[in-house]
């Protein structure tokens, strides 16, 4: 990208790229990879389907830049697509795999004390094969909850759902993913 | 609290928090290849409003065409429906009351 972007702020960028200049979007796609690569991170199964979401993500906002307000900064804007991105495509592939079998999930194998001497990586792994039994909503508020962290209030913005909507899928979720790890979901 | 599945989910919550996000190998050069696909995207656009360009003059001709063979074709408009149902009704009542059927 050319050195003159580079220290530009975002919002000098947009005006930029709204104006032709394509160099100025490789210079905001650039910054910004980051955090697109790390929320799509969270929803995608391999390294392929994340290269997929974070092109589709990069690819809305170039379409609608023109609708994009300053009223937020402009990662907050590209934050919100990156998550209705995900859902959708967590939605898409619901679609497609609906006969997911429990036991075609891998696990890893099972002790008396499962998660004595899980390290971080692997308890992400036995949450994220859980998750994939959860509805797309749920799996997207229980990820931004607890996994990022994220406030009730965050997750309405983000989501366009109500809060109360998101706490009712938040609890949903919970119950849901005891169910999974108590291992009677099959009942 | 081990057991529990509440206790043992809060377990694992707290511990994949820590897990580190890694950086993907695809970062690398994702911008260029973002670049490739809003140019080729662009080009589709272009070439799709090109032909409706081009196309234009060809439709234009079409219904000018059209319009002329219709006109050519049917150069007398066809009698009133309305008249003609009714010019017949009359018909049928005068027979009716000179025969007195």
């Amino acid at each position: 990208m050319g050195a003159s972007h580079e220290g530009r702020p975002d919002e000098g960028l947009i005006r930029m790229v709204l104006s032709g200049d394509d160099e100025a979007f490789g210079e905001l796609v650039r910054r910004h990879k980051r955090m697109v690569f790390g929320i799509a991170g969270r929803y995608a199964r391999n390294a392929s389907e994340i290269e997929d979401i974070c092109q589709e993500i990069f690819l809305k906002a170039y379409r609608d830049l023109g609708g994009y307000r300053r009223e937020a900064p402009f990662a907050h804007w590209l934050g919100r697509i990156a998550v209705r991105t995900c859902y959708d495509a967590l939605r898409k592939r619901r679609r497609e795999e609906r006969d997911v079998s429990f036991e075609s999930l891998s696990f890893p194998p099972s002790s008396s004390d499962p998660e004595k001497d899980l390290s971080p990586e692997e308890a992400r792994e036995i949450l994220a094969s859980a998750m994939e039994r959860l509805a797309p909503d749920e799996r997207l508020v229980v990820t931004m909850l607890e996994l990022e962290e994220r406030t009730v209030r965050e997750i309405a913005e983000l989501t366009g759902w109500s809060e109360g909507n998101v706490k009712v899928r938040a609890h949903r979720a919970r119950k849901a993913l005891k169910r999974i790890l108590e291992g009677d979901d099959e009942k | 609290m081990k057991n529990e599945p509440g206790g043992r989910l809060e377990r694992l919550f707290d511990l994949a928090r820590r897990a580190k996000d890694e950086p993907s190998p695809r970062e690398e050069g994702f911008e260029s290849r973002v670049l490739a696909r809003v140019r080729e995207e662009r080009e589709r656009k272009r070439a799709w409003s090109s032909w409706a360009w081009r196309l234009a003059p060809l439709l234009l001709a079409l219904v000018v065409f059209l319009g002329l063979w219709n006109y050519v074709s049917y150069p007398v408009s066809p009698p009133d429906l309305y008249a003609a149902i009714s010019g017949g009704g009359e018909e049928e009542q005068f027979v009716h009351l000179w025969t007195g059927e």
